[in-house]
């Protein structure tokens, strides 16, 4: 039983060895192996410098937008730019990204119905025809965007891992020397118009303050007792700078040597005099991780792009060759 | 000497002052463009003496508390950075960002080495660069330009006065020819690249939003220009990010009415705008005509458009004043207050004021047209703002004045040259809008602008606070009560209807306090509007005198003796108000009549920018401009309806 079907085996290897078929796929392959494996050329990837009147344009613009001569170092970061803007659409043009925007096949297919107004190609036609054309690789437009897909396409090439409140809170633990919020005090105040009483506004001034010490009024008492002010009597949290564009300069300082928990002035503004009530003083301290997420987020966001972006673009920069340019 | 020699004389002489003149001009026109003129010119500013005058202590940005019954807060919402071409033709190259930077306080230098910095920061700020110019500079700076787009940009990149009155003229052709030299006459290119600026100019409003702190907006200006340098423009404001794809330009709307349509088609969903047009004064009778800039007449429905989408009107910038003209109404001479242009001559056109240009003209037209179509469409508040070309939003106040267009107006020497070729000297160094809202975020302050609880001053930061109402407490101008001003009263801005009170009298309580870094106050003043037998008719009541006495005679404040220093520009404190406070009722008040209701407050004298400059420059004051200034503040009108 064994022999019959090892001899049936054996039987069906040697017809299907001599199936021509088989022939064909085998031939094909080692075709293939021999042709990827030794005499493929080795994919080089390349992109020319710019020429002399490619430079003098970009010498041209540097002197337009600054309103001076480009230094050599200026017109060396321009034309490594313009270097990285080749490589970036040549980039984009192996990645296929002319294949799958959509603004860039609206275009290609404007510019076939522009060069061919009376072609009844249907849109598919045109676009293919485009690609055959090389459009895609001569129009300024189209290279604008695929350069631009490419840039946004490094940018959030390191971006694999969400962003999470444990990357921030790290972030805000290194930064929090800036993120620093200065003494603040609160405080209320009886206001004694100048206008109102003229040259006896600090004498009016000095009889408030004590009568409220010898008194001992409330703030709120106090309060009512002073001439209406348009910023308002109670002012909370607030920094000396934050008080003294409301009261004129030298009022904040004065403010914030004023004692926490009794009445202290008159202390002198452009409007007047004003009995003062510290009632809290808080120090200088970090400003909470809530109050500056957004702007860590962003600043985030922002530096990552850039170091992505600058990363990536390093590695390419490895891979071209640059042809032509200066010894 | 014979006849023949006196005649040879007079050619002679007239000969010599032909050659001054034309040089004057060519020098005018002439703008610095090289690295070697831009040395010369900057060595020219180092000699200014910077130190001559005195200035107030600079102070950084800081956040305003929430106040459920308001904050003032100051701001400019009209400024131009390098993205429009005409700022860009005038040497601008500051970008948006360090405009936001010199907005929150950062000094800066324009490119002629002159320094700008604000004393104060500012609460908010808004960049309206043309819309017509989005997407040029980065056609410009990108490769592979045709010949024609090459040229055009190097034209519009070389500092030139010619090359701006070029720019300008073709900018007067209507309908607005769209050049698309630079785009390869290509219009979806331009279209694309025009989306770009759009962009960046969200980003950028987007970096530097602080809320509580600093608030910023996107926006642009819309730019058709009128004949002899006028001008129909709006600048477009959204209250959040969710804005159009594309800004609507003069090339997109052929009239203000294209424009509303527009962007009410285009600005959907959670998307909000409103329009601010400005000089008025320069729309030569356009502003409040009734007619677009094509002289086709406004319909009931388009006047409708205004009404949902025009809240406010810019009143003062650095172009002139458009409150009022002397010539007209009640002929109040702070009318002539930076004022512009003369009221027109029999058969004159251009370069002056026609009794449709001015707001108080406009708001009277709107009575008027209430009667006729049910609602008032010319229901706007008013602001102030600069129109700046040199990235340097709210930089108002009179001693740090460097003109608004770069190498055009500056250093100093250039902006005081002997017979002032340029005109320059005609300018001020524009307004600010003061916006009353609880938080200082872009919806709070987008919607205070919508309900037009704002007010304009010409640059200084007076506070201003007014009602109305029927039943107002008599003792409020004692108390200050402002939550019995909100419940008993309507704010700057709002509308009161006789038919809800039973009152006979309308009263405004008014409350307007100094500008801590600036001069004390000389007085205060209500102007009234109303229509009467299908005339216009307005009055001016001064009533709050600081430092002064009233005289019944004449109905005015007396002169309270301030002066100033003209050795340094200090400003007497001595004199004046640093509050006026009162609770005015009108004395010819009639409930069957709809009247307007307008605040104006009137600071001492301080000193003109001309005369900062001639310090800065060791001269006497040029006798062609005043030497001071009674800076000033404009609250919203009241709109009081009949019974």
């Amino acid at each position: 039983m064994k022999t019959n079907t090892t001899n049936r085996i054996v039987g069906g290897m040697n017809s299907l060895l001599r199936r021509p078929l088989l022939h064909f796929w085998l031939i094909g392959f080692l075709i293939f192996v021999v042709e990827r494996g030794y005499f493929a050329p080795e994919v080089v990837l390349e992109v020319a410098y710019p020429n002399a009147d490619q430079i003098a344009a970009l010498a041209s613009q540097w002197q337009q937008a600054r309103g001076r001569v480009a230094s050599a170092a200026g017109l060396a970061r321009m034309i490594q730019q313009a270097i990285d803007q080749s490589i970036l659409l040549s980039e984009a043009l192996r990645l296929g990204f002319h294949y799958q925007d959509s603004i860039v096949q609206q275009r290609l297919i404007r510019d076939m119905r522009f060069m061919q107004d009376d072609s009844a190609a249907s849109d598919v036609e045109l676009l293919e025809q485009a690609y055959a054309m090389n459009l895609h690789v001569n129009d300024l437009v189209v290279r604008r965007r695929l350069v631009q897909m490419m840039e946004s396409y490094l940018r959030a090439s390191g971006e694999n891992q969400p962003l999470t409140d444990k990357v921030l809170r790290v972030l805000y633990l290194e930064q929090i020397e800036t993120f620093t919020q200065p003494e603040r005090l609160s405080f209320s105040h009886a206001f004694v118009s100048q206008d109102r009483y003229r040259g006896k506004s600090l004498e009016r001034a000095q009889q408030l303050v004590k009568h409220f010490e010898e008194d001992e009024l409330s703030p709120d008492a106090g309060v009512s007792m002073g001439d209406p002010f348009i910023s308002g009597y109670r002012f909370s949290k607030v920094t000396q700078r934050q008080i003294e564009r409301e009261f004129g300069a030298g009022f904040g300082e004065r403010v914030f040597d004023s004692r926490v928990g009794q009445w202290g002035g008159p202390i002198r503004s452009v409007y007047g005099w004003h009995a003062v009530w510290l009632s809290e003083r808080l120090p200088a301290e970090p400003m909470s991780y809530e109050s500056v997420k957004s702007k860590l987020v962003y600043e985030y966001r922002s530096q990552t792009g850039n170091l992505s972006f600058e990363n990536a673009m390093a590695a390419l920069r490895a891979q071209y060759q640059i042809t032509g340019a200066p010894e | 000497m014979n006849w023949k020699k006196w005649v040879g004389l007079a050619i002679f002489i007239a000969l010599i002052f032909g050659v001054y003149r034309v040089s004057l001009l060519i020098n005018a026109l002439t703008l610095p463009n090289s690295e070697e003129e831009i040395a010369a010119v900057r060595e020219i500013v180092d000699r200014q003496n910077e130190g001559a005058f005195y200035r107030p202590t600079r102070k950084s940005l800081e956040a305003k508390a929430a106040n459920p019954l308001k904050n003032v807060y100051f701001g400019d919402l009209h400024v131009h950075t390098n993205i429009s071409s005409d700022a860009y033709l005038f040497g601008n190259r500051l970008d948006m960002d360090t405009a936001y930077r010199i907005a929150k306080g950062e000094s800066q230098k324009t490119r002629t080495g002159e320094r700008m910095e604000l004393t104060r920061p500012l609460d908010f700020a808004a960049l309206t660069d043309h819309a017509e110019g989005f997407g040029r500079r980065i056609a410009c700076d990108g490769p592979d330009l045709s010949e024609a787009g090459t040229k055009q940009c190097e034209e519009r990149s070389t500092p030139s006065l010619i090359g701006f009155l070029k720019l300008r003229s073709k900018a007067e052709q209507r309908p607005m020819i769209r050049d698309l030299a630079i785009f390869n006459e290509d219009s979806v290119v331009e279209r694309d690249f025009a989306a770009q600026t759009w962009q960046q100019v969200q980003d950028a409003a987007d970096r530097h939003y602080e809320p509580g702190a600093f608030t910023t907006f996107a926006a642009y200006e819309y730019s058709p220009a009128l004949p002899d340098r006028g001008k129909h423009h709006r600048n477009i404001v959204f209250r959040s990010m969710d804005v159009p794809k594309y800004a609507v330009s003069g090339f997109d709307a052929v009239s203000e009415i294209e424009l509303w349509k527009d962007l009410e088609a285009t600005c959907t969903n959670d998307c909000e705008f409103l329009t601010i047009p400005h000089n008025m004064n320069k729309t030569w009778g356009l502003a409040f005509s009734g007619e677009t800039i094509d002289g086709v007449a406004y319909t009931e429905d388009d006047w409708k458009l205004r009404e949902r989408n025009e809240p406010i009107v810019e009143m003062f910038q650095i172009k002139g004043n458009s409150e009022c003209s002397v010539a007209f109404g009640a002929g109040d001479e702070e009318c002539g207050y930076e004022q512009f242009f003369p009221p027109c001559d029999q058969g004159q056109e251009t370069s002056c004021i026609y009794p449709t240009s001015m707001a108080r003209d406009g708001l009277q037209i709107g009575l008027a047209l209430e009667d006729q179509i049910g609602v008032n469409p010319l229901e706007f508040g008013m602001i102030g703002s600069t129109d700046t070309h040199n990235s340097n939003p709210g930089d108002v106040e009179e001693w740090d004045f460097r003109g608004a267009t770069t190498f055009s107006s500056s250093p100093a020497e250039r902006r005081m040259s002997g017979d002032n070729v340029t005109g320059i000297r005609i300018n001020n160094p524009g307004g600010l809008a003061a916006v009353w809202a609880p938080e200082n975020t872009r919806e709070a302050l987008f919607d205070a602008m919508k309900r037009k609880e704002v007010y304009a001053t010409s640059g200084t930061r007076i506070k201003l606070r007014a009602f109305a109402g029927f039943d107002m407490p008599v003792d409020i101008a004692e108390t200050g009560d402002l939550t019995a001003a909100y419940k008993q009263g309507v704010p700057m801005g709002g509308r009161l209807y006789a038919s809800e009170s039973k009152a006979e009298g309308v009263s405004l309580f008014v409350w307007a306090v100094k500008d801590p870094d600036n001069a004390p106050l000389a007085k205060l003043q209500v102007v009234k509007g109303w229509i009467e037998e299908g005339e216009r008719q307005e009055v001016v009541y001064d009533v709050a005198c600081g430092g002064s006495e009233f005289d019944p005679a004449t109905g005015k404040c007396e002169a309270n003796g301030a002066t100033v220093d003209m050795n340094d520009c200090s400003w007497d404190n001595t004199a004046g108000a640093s509050e006026l406070k009162t609770l005015w009722t009108d004395p010819d008040y009639r409930s069957n009549e709809d009247a307007f209701y307008y605040v104006r407050v009137v600071q001492n004298p301080t000193c003109r920018w001309t005369t900062y400059d001639s310090l800065r420059l060791g001269r006497e004051p040029l006798d062609d401009s005043p030497a001071t200034v009674t800076e000033m503040a404009w609250g919203s009108p009241i709109w009081v309806k009949a019974k």
